[in-house]
């Protein structure tokens, strides 16, 4: 018996199709997997479950009753929660307060913070987050604040649990504490919408996957009854060959180094940190989540105040703000695309043309934006990186996951950087589209440009750097490249530093 | 979204849905202010209320800029008087030219403390500017001993009253400064930054968005414009006075955020200001012209702001 029917429904943007006619059903008890790739369509099916938009065509039954003047408050009263794409925890209350948002538990009007945190206690060991209920949610890591937000879908009990990339900012044992939710949800008969685009995820933990593609369901398979590379082939309407593209050349002559950095530390993050960025060479930055990486990405763009010394092909460089790094030619695509990455709020054409003004709006202009060159430069990113956009007037808002990532890393592409910092390049991101980013990476080496990437997936790491630094608590503990980089040496110097070191 | 003012600049106002707006209420009030009140249908009334709205217009102008990157400038009454007595009391001595120059000078300084203040000290720019106005008003009592001077400079008297093929020179003026602050916000590279800032400080920053420059400039050019239309004030009326740029204040905010700008910055147009100001200089006007007393005009006045940004210019959701 199915708990949720979804029933040909369409919906359009101001004019713009976004689903045709998908149906498909989730049975009580188990686990589906929505796949497809970015602006496929899949977070506008899951806003229609939730109540947040209604379709414009077709019908959704829950239980076989078709759902009328549907909304958020009523999914939730049905017993339907989600976690979002989106992180919608306010940063300034503590993690308890944020769980239990809107349904405070109270007496006699007052709430009561001790009260609180210990009702939250139970809820965050569930989600294996080992966080005092009472700190600020703002100070938590982008991947506790993401199963903080599962620990607040879970307040309610749910028959319906959506998960809409809950686990794009998570590292593997944050993952595995999720399946575990995932599992005794299905134990109790509960059922969960899931959509990642990490397809070895959605392998082991869904029991049946439905591919949306441009809107409309390809098929529904059975997991025994699939494997990835059909799932990627329905996904994409064609083969996808080697996802990774070939590595660097060992050692061609001992080139510069780009950038060196020595004893980088950074206050709270990192410490005695030694970097080389070669010109041509990824680097990653691998190890458990939040080990510090962030803050040697952010020091060495100038974002974080850092001490240690830096040098810049050979010279000694100051690093105090990010204008001095892109001065130079530093680019930095940081984890959090819709705060730091991206003017949410602007068009594409504004984000792309604004770290381009240089060349848009040159002086002898008197800085006066050239409007064919931008639309020049504009229509080109588009192209070259396959945005999917409305228009280039669209808000970046408005753009899928993917397509926002894109644009993040495209306004940087023009001034051709020399050192190109990346935070989780490929989160949300479909397999299309990351085997496009990693081939683009290794392009950018091959031109001479000095990579480092931080990343929560180790295959991503292995497949396309030529050596990882792993990080822990702050500091460099491993590094692997060649025959040493594999996937088990990587995890296990994350997990257990003092015994491979020793 | 972002609007642009390239060649198809009317065409791209037009788009610009709430700057839009502005200039439609305004037709609206003025075809009405004609057809059922006295007084407004003759080419003198028109002259009156452009020459009039000029002096307002001109400081929305510069409080357009603060505003579109998310500041706002308090200061602007205090910047007003502080030009137009600087200027006639240095007049006094010095001649007019001295006497403009060093009010310009001064309004000038006022507009980079504030930016000092916003920008180094990290003040919130509400707290920043209402306290420099504060404090400018305060040190205007003092040097003027709470007299201030009357002045008769023939430049600021021709640019306050003359005309020009039948306009006044003060509109020509509001217009000229209105095309420069048209192509520095909507053409100009700095006017990306302050978008771009208006819309998210964090992601600017992280783009190289050039923080301390633009916010130079923006209240910069807002306390210089304040003082411009001081001293344009000081040639309308011969006289300064400690108190008479009170009313441009918040006059000034209503006109920028009824011309369709967000307050909250990042999004609206400068022309949309010019529509704001109009529209209020005709309001004042007719409520004047129906003789209601200086309380019941202030209530009244309040309330149609507050309903006008009702009917179009509240804040969106997001
Ligand atoms: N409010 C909106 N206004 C206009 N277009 C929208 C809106 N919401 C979504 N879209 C468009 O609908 C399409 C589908 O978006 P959706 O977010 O559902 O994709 P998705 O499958 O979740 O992608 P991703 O994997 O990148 O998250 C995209 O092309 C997007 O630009
Ligand atoms: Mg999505």
């Amino acid at each position: 018996m199915a708990l949720l029917t979804v029933d040909r429904v369409s919906k359009s943007f101001a004019g713009n199709r976004v689903l045709h006619e998908v149906s498909f059903d989730v049975r009580a008890g188990e686990v589906l997997a929505l796949v497809g790739e970015n602006g496929a369509g899949k977070s506008t099916v899951l806003s229609l479950i939730t109540g947040m938009q209604a379709p414009d065509a077709g019908e959704l039954r829950l239980d076989g009753e078709p759902l009328r003047a549907w909304s958020p408050l009523r999914a939730r009263a049905a017993g339907i929660s989600s976690v979002h794409q989106e992180l919608s925890l306010n940063p300034h209350q503590t993690v308890a307060e944020n769980v239990f948002l809107g349904q405070w538990p109270a007496r006699r009007g007052l709430v009561l913070g001790r009260d609180l945190a210990r009702r939250a206690r139970p809820l965050l060991e569930r989600v294996g987050l080992d966080v005092d209920p009472r700190t600020r949610a703002g100070r938590l890591s982008l991947g506790q604040q993401q199963l903080v937000e599962l620990a607040k879908a879970l307040v309610c009990a749910p028959r319906l649990l959506i998960l809409d990339e809950a686990t794009s900012a998570l590292d593997d044992d944050q993952v595995q504490a999720v399946f575990r939710v995932v599992r005794e949800l299905r134990a109790a008969g509960s059922s969960v919408v899931t959509v990642s685009h990490r397809m070895a995820e959605l392998f082991a933990i869904s029991d049946r996957l439905t591919v949306l593609k441009d809107g409309a369901v390809m098929a529904t398979r059975d997991r025994a009854g699939t494997d990835h590379d059909d799932i990627v082939r329905l996904m994409i309407g064609r083969e996808l060959s080697d996802l990774f593209p070939a590595k660097a050349a060992p050692t061609k002559a001992a080139t510069a180094p780009a950038l060196r950095a020595r004893g980088l530390t950074v206050p709270g993050g990192c410490a005695g940190v030694d970097l080389e960025l070669t010109p041509g060479r990824i680097l990653g930055l691998g190890g458990l989540q939040g080990q510090g990486q962030r803050a040697v990405l952010r020091a060495l763009f100038g974002l974080a105040r850092h001490g240690g010394e830096i040098e810049l092909a050979g010279r000694p460089a100051k690093l105090s703000s990010p204008r001095e790094a892109i001065r130079a030619r530093i680019a930095y695509v940081p984890e959090d695309r819709k705060v730091e990455g991206l003017h949410v709020a602007q068009s594409v054409r504004a984000n792309l043309a604004l770290t381009n003004l240089d060349t848009v709006a040159p002086a002898r202009r008197l800085t006066t934006v050239d409007r064919n060159a931008e639309a020049g430069l504009v229509a080109d990113l588009i192209d070259r990186m396959r945005i999917k956009a409305a228009s280039p007037s669209q808000e970046a808002r408005r753009l899928s996951g993917g397509n926002q990532q894109k644009v993040a890393l495209a306004r940087w592409l023009p001034s051709e950087p020399r050192v190109l910092l990346l935070a989780e390049p490929t989160r949300g991101i479909d397999v299309g589209t990351k085997r496009e980013i990693y081939h683009l990476l290794r392009r950018l080496a091959d031109d001479g440009v000095a990579v480092l990437v931080t990343s929560g997936d180790t295959m991503e790491l292995v497949g396309l750097c030529d050596e990882v630094a792993v990080m822990y608590e702050g500091a460099v503990v491993e590094r692997l490249a060649g025959g040493d980089l594999t996937e088990e040496r990587l995890v296990r110097a994350s997990v257990n530093p003092a015994v491979t070191h020793a | 979204m972002m609007t642009a003012l390239p060649r198809t600049a009317g065409l791209r106002a037009l788009r610009d849905h709430r700057a839009a707006w502005a200039f439609g209420v305004l037709l609206v009030t003025w075809a009405a202010a004609i057809l059922f009140a006295n007084g407004f249908d003759s080419v003198s009334s028109v002259r009156y209320l452009t020459q009039t709205a000029s002096f307002l217009g001109i400081i929305a102008i510069g409080q357009t800029l603060v505003v579109m990157m998310s500041g706002i400038d308090l200061s602007v009454s205090s910047v007003v008087a502080l030009s137009a007595v600087v200027c006639a009391q240095v007049s006094a001595g010095h001649g007019g030219a001295a006497g403009i120059l060093v009010g310009l000078a001064v309004s000038l300084l006022v507009g980079l403390v504030n930016a000092v203040g916003v920008l180094w000290l990290r003040v919130p720019p509400m707290v920043m500017t209402l306290a420099t106005g504060t404090i400018v008003a305060g040190s205007l009592l003092v040097y003027t001993n709470g007299s201030p001077k009357s002045a008769k400079i023939g430049l600021l008297d021709s640019l306050a009253n003359d005309r020009v093929a039948g306009i006044p020179l003060a509109f020509v003026l509001w217009l000229a400064i209105t095309a420069v602050a048209v192509w520095l916000l909507h053409a100009s590279r700095v006017g990306r930054y302050v978008f771009a800032l208006g819309t998210s400080q964090e992601a600017s920053r992280a783009s190289g968005v050039p923080l301390g420059v633009t916010t130079f400039i923006a209240y910069g050019a807002c306390a210089l414009l304040a003082g411009v239309a001081g001293l344009v004030l000081l040639g309308f009326t011969a006289t300064s006075s400690l108190t008479m740029g009170n009313p441009y204040q918040l006059l000034s905010i209503a006109s920028v955020v009824l011309g369709g700008t967000s307050i909250l910055g990042g999004r609206g147009h400068v022309l949309g200001t010019v529509a704001g100001a109009l529209l209020l200089t005709l309001l004042t006007a007719l409520l004047t012209a129906w003789n209601l007393s200086e309380g019941v005009r202030q209530m009244t006045l309040g309330l149609l702001i507050i309903a006008l940004l009702l009917a179009y210019a509240r804040e969106r959701r997001t």
